[in-house]
């Protein structure tokens, strides 16, 4: 079917199978590579894109069930966004599989909680994994980002 | 700098490596004896690291190395049955998420004025499961296999009590 996706503050056309999920979606027809395929069951956080502000696993979302939402990936982040800057300048990555979806989870935790307690960030991020273990820096580019 | 070492090419003999890595962990752990649920309060590592000239990269490498340490030792391990992976997929395989970590992790960087520039590896991995196992045998919890479920840690509670399974 055709698709009106709204991606990145841009109304886009797409071609999707009715049964597609938003991840390939996403990636074949429109080149967005930060959203990424890892577990393809909703555990690994790794196809994280905003709906409407929150984090969903692009993995588990119908494509055709995204149509009338805002969708943000980091590809549609200004470039001195805080979050991206505080990861930047808190090395907060080895490999940088985990980043974008990182990145997004963080961006939805601070829109909700400004200024985020330790078991917050922990909370909240619980759902992207790192196998790089970069978990430390994650969180204090949360907590950079946050003040 | 002639760097001594190296394998022959012809035979794939020789001198692997003339670095020797020193790695050491502290751990202090808790332990639910009713469901044998682990939990890791602090976990500290120190390394040998010569000289280092990648401030960040090292200190990523060391709690990296930690952090992968913890789910060896808790949590990760590959189920086999009838010549298939059972467990091949994230939702089995557990790898140690944000929620896992230790409330306070912390490493050091044991750093040796004129050292040598070497790759840190995974020096701060091994001696973490160690540690966290030898806390456990403090409490005269004997476990030997990894990772240390809790099933495992039930068994020994057994074992330690003198219960018959």
């Amino acid at each position: 079917v055709r698709l009106r996706l709204h991606v990145n503050g841009a109304e886009r056309e797409v071609e999707a199978r009715t049964d597609e999920m938003l991840l390939g979606v996403l990636r074949r027809e429109l080149g967005l590579l930060s959203v990424r395929e890892t577990c393809g069951i909703g555990v690994c956080g790794a196809c994280t894109v905003l709906v409407d502000g929150a984090p969903i696993s692009g993995c588990l979302l119908l494509a055709a069930a995204a149509e009338g939402h805002e969708l943000v990936t980091v590809e549609g982040l200004d470039g001195g966004d805080p979050v991206l800057g505080a990861f930047e300048e808190a090395h907060a990555f080895q490999c940088g599989y985990c980043t974008p979806g990182m990145v997004l989870a963080a961006k939805a935790l601070l829109a909700e909680s400004p200024s985020p307690s330790e078991a917050e960030i922990r909370e909240s991020l619980s759902g992207n994994l790192c196998r790089c273990g970069c978990y430390v820096k994650i969180a204090e580019a949360v907590r950079s980002a946050a003040a | 700098v002639e760097i001594p070492g190296g394998l022959d090419p012809d035979t794939g003999q020789g001198v692997a490596s003339h670095h020797w890595h020193q790695g050491a962990a502290a751990a202090e752990v808790r332990v639910d004896e009713e469901t044998g649920k682990i939990e890791v309060a602090r976990l500290h590592a120190a390394i040998y690291a010569g000289r280092v000239v990648n401030r960040a990269g090292a200190e990523l490498q060391n709690e990296g190395s930690m952090i992968m340490g913890l789910g060896t030792a808790l949590y990760e391990a590959i189920e086999v049955a009838d010549g298939q992976v059972t467990n091949a997929n994230l939702s089995d395989y557990a790898v140690p998420a944000f929620a896992d970590l230790p409330e306070r992790l912390t490493h050091e960087l044991v750093e040796r004025e004129g050292a040598d520039i070497h790759g840190l590896g995974e020096t701060a991995l091994p001696p973490v499961p160690a540690a966290i196992g030898n806390a456990l045998g403090s409490l005269g919890l004997h476990l030997t296999d990894l990772p240390m479920s809790p099933e495992a840690v039930l068994a020994a509670v057994d074992e330690r009590d003198g219960v018959r399974a």
